[in-house]
């Protein structure tokens, strides 16, 4: 069941044995794992609920519509990135590309090894990555609906005999209509709210849309339910009030989000990791012009990727946008920006992202609210160099005329020449212009929350911010994983 | 906040999007520009606050191009299109990072909002691709709009 807050027209009072807050990757699965396992259960989801059939607007609006802030959500430091995040039921889920990996074995090592996390194993994680990926239906992509720009860089990588692989994606009958990160239009991409959602909602879970988190209710130092807010979409409150009442709360509303909320109801503010240690995806495209057209925004614009540089930290996967989005990006104005959009059926873009080995931290600024301090160190500056240097020969070599890069002074290259001037030029944070994707960390297991996932009493977390560092890769499978584990930990705590 | 540009301001906004397309009647006669100013002036007051009052703020120190900023002074408005072009391009191309950022602000919201009109967006070649996500009416073998609602739920 789903009730619009927008819509209730008075205060509402209820009780529930578990309260989450957030409908995303995690949320959505601690929802319908407990309500399967018998429990009452509430979602909490400040965004609206938009069906598979409202998406059908054009891209720069379904921004406007589903992303947080409207895509305005950006980083405070140098370089000042946008950091992209769903503001719906299904969370980022919404609006993801659909890509799917599991955690990678080294970086469970890792954990392990170096942060002493000793529950976090392969072994432990295999049967939740299963579990979640028959829910979600993750296939391995096909070469049939990928876009031009994918396999301009498939052939040309097998040219130098290092082809990369098809992406694992989260689908059933995908036409390749290319808008996975606008609200799939044919409700093919299995995001949470076609997913795990429903299947929550029959065993009896009841969402609240438009509904803000304002409070936790305490008996003392525990929890004891929460308070919300109703709101119009997107906008004002509507004066009316959400209490529920409910022994357990789940917290599963995003990393950056999830550790003010605790720091606002003073939960583990002792810790002084809460909100720190910040990883992030920071990524960037590099367009080029082909004298063929490449329509790229025609099929599925990430359904390819190339770890050869992974041991450098960088992870490249395809990346194609629509044009209203693209003139966004564009570092040009004027003639160049016209020049550069008319040819727009003409060119490809290829992505990647890095491994940062930056940290950032969530804080709440005045006039800003909550936010992100970030900035690029050295190491990841020359992550990007490196990234950028191979896609631009990759497209070179692929019969691309110009290369159209990010990157402040090295905007266009046409020639390896241009390449090896970027290479042994100077680079600086602020000359970058990117994205940054996939927010983890800021409630890690081991340093915030428990290796429970336990952070206070009756608060248990389940979203992205208790992913203890950077992946490399998508952590969509990852955080479902962690929400499903939490489940489990409470099905098998119950009286 | 969503009409919360006055004439003047709304001429600014204008100005400034026909000179990030350079005049060119190509791109002109494919939009409707008072229709993309107002649309934009709406996205814009809908932005959170910081966010609003940061774009407010810049496109008022591109009109005036004051210093440390600029040294023109003298208004955009007042420049013929070939010099407002060579301003806009200082801003971008300017060595001073947050010189650049709050161009790039306006410059991505006003760009968004030029190329999202119908009739450009064909002539790029998008519109059928377009035309199939409008005509996208599908609905999932669980749909949620069957997920019964409460009292208050969505209709």
């Amino acid at each position: 069941m789903i009730v619009d807050g927008a819509h209730t027209g008075k205060d509402l009072e209820e009780r529930f044995d578990a309260v989450v807050i957030g409908s995303g990757a995690g949320g959505a699965v601690v929802a319908k794992e407990l309500a399967e396992g018998g429990m009452r259960v509430a979602v909490l989801e400040e965004g609206a609920h938009h069906k598979t059939t409202s998406h059908t607007d054009l891209p720069y609006e379904a921004i406007s519509r589903l992303y947080r802030d409207k895509g305005f959500t950006t980083t405070v430091g140098k370089p000042a990135i946008p950091v992209p995040m769903g503001r719906a039921l299904g969370g980022t889920t919404v609006i993801n590309s659909g890509t799917c990996f599991r955690t990678p074995t080294k970086v469970l090592e890792h954990w392990e090894r170096d942060l002493g996390l000793h529950s976090l194993t392969e072994a432990s994680f295999n049967p939740f990555f299963e579990r979640v990926e028959r829910e979600i239906n993750v296939v391995d992509g096909e070469f049939k609906v990928m876009s031009r720009a994918n396999t301009i860089i498939h052939e040309a990588l097998s040219k130098r005999g290092t082809p990369g692989k098809a992406l694992k994606r989260n689908i059933r009958g995908c036409e390749g209509c290319g808008f996975c990160c606008y609200g799939c239009p044919s409700g093919a991409k299995q995001s949470m709210d076609v997913s795990y959602l429903p299947k929550a909602f029959l065993a009896g879970a009841k969402a609240f849309t438009n509904t803000k988190f304002e409070r936790f209710l305490t008996e003392g130092r525990r929890v004891v339910g929460v308070e919300a807010t109703f709101h119009r979409d997107s906008g004002p409150s509507t004066g009316h009030r959400l209490t529920i009442k409910a022994p357990l709360v789940i917290l599963a509303a995003g990393t950056i989000h999830s550790p003010q909320l605790l720091r606002n109801n003073g939960v583990a503010v002792e810790n002084r990791n809460l909100g720190r240690n910040l990883t992030l995806h920071p990524a960037t495209k590099v367009f080029a012009r082909f004298d063929e057209e490449v329509n790229g925004w025609q099929g599925t614009p990430q359904a390819y990727y190339s770890d050869l540089l992974k041991d450098q930290g960088i992870t490249f996967e395809g990346i194609f946008v629509p044009p209203d989005v693209a003139a966004m990006t564009v570092p040009f104005v004027g003639r160049r920006l016209n020049e550069f959009m008319r040819d727009y059926k003409h060119m490809a873009a290829f992505g990647f992202l890095i491994s940062d080995s930056s940290t950032g931290r969530v804080v709440r600024l005045p006039f800003v609210g909550t936010t992100v301090l970030y900035n690029f160190q050295e190491a990841d500056i020359e992550k990007f160099r490196t990234a950028i240097a191979f896609l631009a020969r990759v497209f070179l070599e692929a019969g691309a005329n110009k290369v159209y890069t990010l990157l402040h002074g090295y905007s266009e290259l046409s020639s390896e020449a241009d390449i090896q001037r970027l290479e042994k030029g100077r680079l600086k944070a602020e000359d970058i212009d990117g994205m940054a994707f996939h927010p983890l960390g800021t409630c890690g297991a081991g340093r915030v929350a428990r290796w429970d996932q336990r952070a206070g009493e009756g608060v248990m977390i389940a979203d992205g911010s208790v992913v203890p560092e950077s992946l490399g890769v998508n952590p969509q499978v990852t955080i479902a994983a962690f929400g499903l584990r939490a489940a489990e930990k409470l099905l098998e705590s119950r009286p | 906040m969503s009409a919360w540009a006055n004439t003047r301001g709304r001429h600014v906004l204008r100005e400034f999007i026909v000179t990030i397309c350079a005049g060119d009647p190509a791109v002109l006669s494919s939009v409707r520009l008072q229709r993309v100013v107002l649309k934009t002036e709406k996205y814009v007051g809908e932005l959170p606050v910081f966010y609003f009052l940061l774009f407010k703020l810049t496109l008022y120190l591109l009109n005036y191009a004051l210093p440390p900023l600029s040294w023109k002074l003298r208004p955009f408005t007042w420049m013929n299109l070939e010099e407002r072009q060579h301003y806009l391009e200082e801003w971008q191309a300017s060595s001073f990072y947050y010189k650049r950022t709050l161009f790039k602000m306006v410059q991505c919201v006003c760009v968004s909002h030029l190329y999202s009109e119908r009739k450009l967006l064909e002539s790029i070649g998008f519109g059928e691709s377009l035309a199939h996500r409008e005509q996208r009416s599908f609905a999932g073998s669980l749909p949620m709009s069957e997920a019964p609602s409460g009292p208050g739920g969505a209709p």
